[in-house]
């Protein structure tokens, strides 16, 4: 069936099973590649948008559970004032390695980094816990996001 | 060991493969030969001339649509002086596709914000050995991508002095720029490049290396060229790669090595929505070489999106002969691990 959803402010329709996991429909209906299939198990955090704000697994969220929420991507940070400074802090510092987790893991950091604008060290590994990294970026990511809490807003790209 | 090749039957599938073409596999032969060069030291002629001849033997493909000029499988420049250089590795994390192209452009001479890397597609002819796997990428490449980018400046040098009447002897090279500095004049490799993809391909054993005290790109720190396309979510991973008209299959295959599929059913699932096809795989047939990591026997299924192939998995009703192989547990390994330690010892 037709489901109407708001993705990084755009109105946008899809048709197809309302238990299809919102990542689906944003790589293969939307065409939005940025959220990566990692586990399909809300283990890894690959898949990680938020809705809302809030950053959740878009691999076990059925589309029909959507509703009016906000669906944000890592395709909409560049728009995003706290994101688009995690995505300059992350460039400055090198962070990836393959890549394949980053877009999942700036999306945590930038829920985290709305609500809690200077974090330190534990309050970092606390919120970033579930998004697993297979190339063990952990420390620049965690350098990237004490980076991005400091970069001015106008620096963000 | 651990060897990956861009192929699809890795199981990379974060590999980022986009743009490279299906299917050279690492197959045994190549594994052997880079384990003998891994082990021993005499590979230089052996080897590293077969790579950088393969190179050059793209020379002089003449200019293509938007100008390009190229002057060897892994160089081209357009008329703007961008120089685009081929990435011959996959990139899996190691950082690969940046680095092998910072070698030839440190030769080449020029200035690494007017370069653009692309990730060479498989294509052992024009690149040579192209895999990951056992950290060999910089013994096996640094000597013959410093060739590549060498012959290629030898190329644009000889163009230049060709264009003054002087000799190529008389003139330098620097960020993208050839010199003749008696005479003060100097030409940009754009608008050498046409001229250079004519001029002799230069034998790669007999080119000028520069001094590594000269180097200004090999052992500076420089970040991912995917960094860009990593952070913003663009497309880059073999995941990520869509082609018109595609469709997405899951494959369900027997849980114990060897095992023979005796019942599937397949045309209840071809009902499903979603489904366009679900057909029984037999290692038999699709695997006539016996190799071992080779398909075995399952079942596919092709659907209009990797969900719909997935749900239908749900509903797949498969049974199978497991074979002698479901019999093996840890516990016998053991005890026959055991009794042959016990025994007498065999040459």
């Amino acid at each position: 069936m037709a489901y109407a959803i708001e993705v990084n402010g755009q109105k946008r329709t899809v048709d197809v099973d309302g238990d299809t996991p919102l990542l689906w429909v944003l790589r293969d209906e939307l065409d939005l590649k940025g959220s990566k299939f990692g586990c399909g198990a809300g283990l890894c955090g690959a898949c990680t948008v938020h809705l809302d704000g809030r950053a959740v697994r878009s691999c076990m969220t059925p589309v029909s559970t959507v509703g009016r929420a906000a669906v944000a991507t890592i395709e909409g940070m560049a728009a995003h004032p706290v994101g688009k400074r995690l995505q300059a802090a992350w460039m400055e510092l090198d962070v990836p390695q393959c890549g394949y987790c980053q877009a999942g893991q700036i999306m945590t950091a930038t829920e985290l980094l709305s609500a809690n604008p200077h974090p330190n060290d534990a309050e970092i590994d606390a919120a970033m816990m579930g998004n697993v990294c297979r190339c063990c970026t952990y420390t620049r990511i965690r350098a990237a996001i004490k980076r991005a809490a400091v970069i001015p807003t106008s620096l963000g790209r | 060991m651990n060897i990956v090749s861009a192929t699809p039957t890795t199981k990379s599938a974060q590999s980022r493969a986009a743009g490279a073409a299906p299917a050279l596999l690492a197959s045994r032969r190549m594994f052997l030969k880079a384990t003998a060069i891994a082990g021993g030291g005499l590979l230089l002629h052996s080897v590293i001339e077969p790579l950088a001849r393969a190179g050059m033997a793209e020379a002089a493909a003449g200019t293509a649509g938007d100008g390009a000029a190229a002057l060897n499988a892994y160089i081209r420049i357009t008329p703007d002086g961008i120089v685009t250089i081929m990435s011959k590795n996959p990139e899996i994390g190691q950082g690969i596709k940046t680095m092998l192209p910072m070698v030839i452009a440190e030769e080449l001479d020029v200035d690494w914000r007017n370069v653009r890397i692309e990730q060479a597609p498989l294509d052992a002819a024009k690149f040579g050995q192209q895999f990951a796997g056992g950290s060999r990428a910089t013994p096996l490449n640094y000597d013959p991508l410093r060739r590549v980018g060498a012959a290629a400046r030898q190329m644009l040098v000889a163009a230049a002095a060709q264009s003054w009447n002087v000799e190529p002897s008389e003139c330098s090279t620097a960020a993208g720029l050839v010199v003749h500095g008696r005479s003060g004049r100097s030409l940009g490799y754009g608008a050498l490049a046409a001229k250079a993809a004519d001029m002799p391909v230069p034998d790669p054993a007999a080119v000028a290396l520069k001094d590594p005290k000269s180097f200004k790109i090999i052992g500076k720190r420089l970040p991912g060229v995917d960094n860009p396309q990593i952070v913003t979510g663009r497309p880059l991973f073999g995941i990520d790669v869509t082609v018109p008209g595609m469709l997405h299959a899951v494959f369900h295959k027997c849980p114990v090595f060897g095992g023979k599929l005796t019942s599937a059913n397949v045309e209840r699932l071809k009902a499903l929505p979603g489904v366009h096809d679900a057909f029984v795989v037999r290692a038999s047939e699709a695997n006539r070489s016996d190799d071992p990591q080779g398909i075995s026997d399952g079942v596919a299924i092709v659907a209009k999106s990797w969900w719909a192939a997935s749900r239908a998995r749900e509903r797949l009703e498969v049974t199978w002969d497991e074979g002698a192989t479901a019999a093996q547990n840890s516990e016998a390994f053991a005890r026959r691990a055991g009794e042959i330690a016990a025994g007498a010892p065999t040459s």
